[in-house]
Parts: structure tokens; sequence; C-alpha cells
């Protein structure tokens, strides 16, 4: 019995040992987290910490996860030259906490946003290198990050992703795309029926959209990629989103309930017509814009707005020919990192 | 990890070292007593435990008329207390109070199934260092970081009864369960859990004096 009893103090006193890990190294793997406004968001930083240049992910979704993006070619050929940061935010992925955050407002993002910034340098030096990469609603946040205040001074660059400042020139993009890939694909005999009814729903539109319409563009966009199995080849299937989940001891019954209504919320709030568009002269810092040319979701004619706008001495547009909305995974992948890796290694 | 299952597994052998002498007598459908549970309580990679007490406040004996003969069966009613933890890493350490309300059907045979709904208290424990940042931007460590956390579960699973055909007054059994903690990021978190176990019922324990009653059908 005493010894039973030994057992079960030993076991309770564990969550007080917890061991920081603090690693410069090139082949760093340190999890911690911030508590912020009643949220604990898990920060992972893999790889290169010793080169002190940082990059972190921001998560598509609302409502996404960072490790997905940690895919084994990222390990391989991204982790070995710099730090990749997986932020999972409020609400999201494996994040924690009780009632937190708003329903409508981006304000909460971004601040723990600015806090993640400063945790950065408060773990591994002032002196480190940050980039910032926002993928698909990520590519919202990034741009919202970088007009508000002083924010740009604190990162080195920043790269947008197949991602979603402008919902409503989002939404034009994907109508006109989804109707010029319609007839195409009408005309050669594949999928007659989906594209059909694509082609019926937005040839009925007209501008401006409502929220309703905005996420039936968005419901139609992803299964048009869908229809187009080479543009997914290379996504994560169920069974290696489980794996990378159990390799970074992310909560796997996530997966299967990955209901929030926080996350579900902030979307309804973005697809009333969200845009940052009228803030990108603000941004100064080098820009790198990686879009896929067959992405419905995120259209790539989106970067010729962000180009025309930001006040970056260095502005890079890269459309990749085989890829969709998934093109740091897809066919793309290796010119998508090699793009990332120059870029960071000619700005940090 | 490895280290989390051999305290688990000394866990159960040390409470089930504590009543090895005891014995109940065991002839056929009887009236359950309250029992004392120890079991391992995980997931695919994340150990953890759960101990309590099944308390039997109500037995329904039933007697059903089949071609063959007569089967004899029983439902047994129970109130649980349950001590449980789990350890998954870098996520998060789980202490939680569970009481679960069951119900039993326990064959002649020996073999029994379970179902068991219950509710409870959860703490979590972040699973690693964990930091607050001012709005002037001055960072802070928060020791034992964590959360309060409503708990439900559900669990079904079987066992098998050693008192109904030896006079061993050990069940071992076998459960599929979902923790839920709520509110959880706003919403609820869902936990798959897998729990194996051993419940004994030592002769002069809480003696509960369950309500019987026999049926005929």
């Amino acid at each position: 019995m005493k010894y039973a009893v030994f057992v079960i103090m030993a076991i309770a006193l564990m969550p007080g040992c917890q061991k920081e890990e603090i690693t410069l190294s090139t082949a760093a793997h340190d999890v911690f987290y911030l508590e912020n406004d009643k949220a604990s968001m898990p920060i992972r930083v893999h790889g290169n910490t010793a080169s002190k240049t940082f990059l972190m992910m921001i998560h598509g979704g609302p409502g996404g996860d960072a490790v997905v993006y940690r895919s084994d070619y990222v390990k391989n050929h991204v982790e070995p030259e710099f730090a990749m940061v997986y932020w999972d935010q409020r609400n999201s992925g494996a994040s924690q906490g009780g009632v937190n955050g708003g329903y409508d407002e981006v304000e909460q993002f971004i601040e723990d946003f600015e806090k993640v910034v400063v945790l950065l340098k408060y773990r591994y030096g002032d002196d480190i290198s940050i980039f910032v990469n926002g993928h698909s609603w990520g590519g919202f946040l990034v741009p919202a990050f970088l007009q508000k205040d002083n924010n740009q001074q604190s990162v080195k660059g920043w790269k947008q992703s197949a991602g979603a400042h402008n919902i409503p020139l989002l939404n034009q993009y994907a109508v006109e795309m989804l109707l010029d890939k319609a007839g195409v694909e009408i005309d050669a005999g594949r999928h007659v029926s989906e594209w059909t009814n694509i082609k019926a729903y937005c040839d009925d539109l007209t501008i401006p959209f409502t929220e309703e319409q905005s996420r039936k563009i968005n419901e139609y966009a992803g299964q048009a990629q869908n229809l187009i199995p080479e543009l997914s080849q290379g996504l994560l299937t169920f069974g290696d989103i489980y794996a990378v989940y159990q390799e970074n001891n992310f909560p796997v019954g996530q997966m299967f309930f990955p209901y929030n209504p926080l996350p579900s919320a902030v979307a309804r709030w973005l697809f009333q017509g969200q845009q940052l568009s009228d803030g990108m002269p603000v941004i100064t810092v080098p820009t790198l814009l990686l879009f896929g040319k067959w992405d419905f979701i995120c259209p790539p004619k989106l970067a010729d707005d962000i180009e025309q706008r930001v006040s970056s001495s260095y502005v890079k547009k890269v459309i990749f020919e085989n890829s969709g909305h998934g093109l740091m995974a897809t066919a793309d992948k290796e010119a998508y990192w090699e793009e990332v890796i120059t870029f960071i290694n000619e700005f940090k | 990890m490895r280290f989390m299952k051999k305290i688990s597994l000394l866990l159960l052998l040390a409470i089930q070292g504590i009543f090895l002498q005891a014995q109940a007598p065991g002839t056929g459908l009887q009236i359950p007593k309250t029992a004392i549970k120890a079991a391992y309580l995980g997931s695919v990679a994340y150990p953890g435990f759960k101990i309590g007490v099944e308390l039997p406040y109500k037995v329904v004996q039933i007697e059903k008329a089949k071609r063959k003969g007569v089967k004899t069966f029983s439902s047994e009613y129970y109130l649980s207390a349950n001590l449980g933890y789990y350890h998954h890493t870098t996520f998060h350490d789980n202490f939680f109070l569970l009481i679960e309300w069951q119900k039993r059907r326990q064959k002649a045979s020996g073999w029994f199934w379970e179902m068991a709904p219950g509710a409870g208290y959860s703490r979590t424990f972040l699973g690693r260092e964990t930091y607050t940042v001012s709005d002037e931007g001055v960072v802070d460590k928060k020791t034992l970081a964590g959360y309060n956390y409503a708990l439900i579960s559900f669990s079904y699973g079987g066992g098998y009864n050693f008192s109904i055909k030896k006079k061993n007054p050990l069940k071992t059994y076998g459960k599929i369960s979902l923790l839920g903690l709520f509110p959880y990021n706003s919403f609820i978190y869902l936990r798959p859990t897998v729990e194996v176990g051993i419940a004994y019922s030592p002769t002069r324990f809480w003696n509960a004096n369950p309500n019987v009653k026999n049926k005929k059908k």
C-alpha cells in the first residue's frame, strides 16, 4: 500500500518538473506555450536555431493547425537551413484554454501574433531574424499584422503563400477562374455534371457577393481543386496527417472532432467581405508572393493586387504552373521551397 | 512513456496485491458487492491510470424462459467514484475526478457488459513551459500553467466476473471511453481512451446492501 501511495504521489508531482528547452543547435526540437487572454497556444520550433533565422508558418483555416506544414520535405530540406516556427492560433490545433477570443475581430489574433514574436526574441535572442509566411487565412493575418503600428519592424520579410488578403477580390477572381475552367472541362468531357453545377451557380452571380455566396464560392473552389487530381498529389492523406500528429504529440482527437464555433465565426466574419488592400501601401519589408496557377480558393491574380500596392523595395511574384492551393506540398514544392530559402538567405 | 507504462503496471500490481488474501463466495448469480477498481487508462501512445470504488445500489435478477430452459442474468446498477490521470507529452497532464453511473448486465457464465456515463472535474497542466507577455512586452514564465474544466465521459465495454464460477471476488474488464473537457477552446475537447483494469471486492469493505428485485419473463 505504501508503494502504491508513493507511486501516485510521484506521478502527481510530475507536472512541476518540466524541463525548459532553449536550444541553439542545427537540429532543435523545442515546444513551449504562449498564454494570452485565456488561451494557451503551442509554439513548436524545429530546425536550425543556430542559424538565428526563424520562419513562422501562419496557418490557414481559420481553425487549422501549423504542424501539418511539417512535411518530410520540410524536415529534410528546410529545417536544416533555418528554424521553422509552427504556432497554433487560439481555438485551433493543439491550443488550449477555456472560453476565449472574440467572434468577429482579427485584433485578438494580431495581438497573439505580436506576442509570439516577442517571445521568440526573448528565448532565442534579440538578434534573430524573423520571417513570416501566411497561407490562406494566414495570408489575411500576416498583412493585418504587418499593417498595424510598427509590427513590420520586427520581421525581415514576408511571404504570401496563396493568401486571402481581399475577400471580395478573391471571390471575383475565383468565379472567373471557375467559369473559365468549367468551359474547358465540360468541352473535354471531364466531370461534366460537377462542372455544369459549378458553372450554373457562377453564371447567376452578380457583384457584390453576399456572405452566403462567398461561402458557396469557397465550397465550389475546393470542389474544383478536387476534380483535378494532379493538384492534390502530394497533399497529406488522412493517414499521413495521423502520422504527423503522432510524431509531433498533437492531440489526434482533433482529427475526428475538429469543429470549433469560434474559428467558424471568424470565417463568417471574413466572408462578409473583409479586405486589407487599402492598407498595403504601408508595407515596406521585402515581399515574396507565391501562388498556384490553379488555385481556385485563393486565385493567383490576388498577387497582382499586393504587388501593385505595397511600398516594399523588393517584391517578387512567382506563380507555380502545376499547383493549386497546397503549393508548398504538391508538384512544385521543390521550386516553392527553393524560392523561400533564396529569399530568406538574401534578407536575413 | 515507458516509465509511465511501468508505473501504471506497478500500480495495478500493487493494488491487486493488497487484496489477494480476500475472498467472497461465488455460487451462481449473486448480490454484487462494493469493489475497488484500478485500471490502465490510455490512448494509442499516451498512458494513464484510473482508480476508484464502485458501489452497487440496485440489482434486478431476471429469469427468462427460453426453449432450451431458463436463462438467468441480472442488471446491476452502480455508482462509482474515480480518480484518473493521463500524460500526453508536450500537450498536457490531466488529473480528474469522475463520478460514473454504471449499468452492468451480468450473465450466469461470468461474462458481463456494461455502460457508464459520468461527469466530474478535470485539472490540466500544460506539457511544456508556458510564458505570458504583457502589453509592454515583458515576458514572464508561468508555473503550473493549466486549466480547470468540467468533465463528461461515456464508456462501454465488457469483462469477466470470477466470483460467478469460482470463489474469487475479482473482475477484469476492458472498455472504450470518450472523455470530454468543456468549455475547452470555447467548446469541447473529446479524447477517445481505452481502459483495462480489475475490480476487487474485499470481504469486509463498505457493505452496500443494494435494493434487490426479482423478475420473471
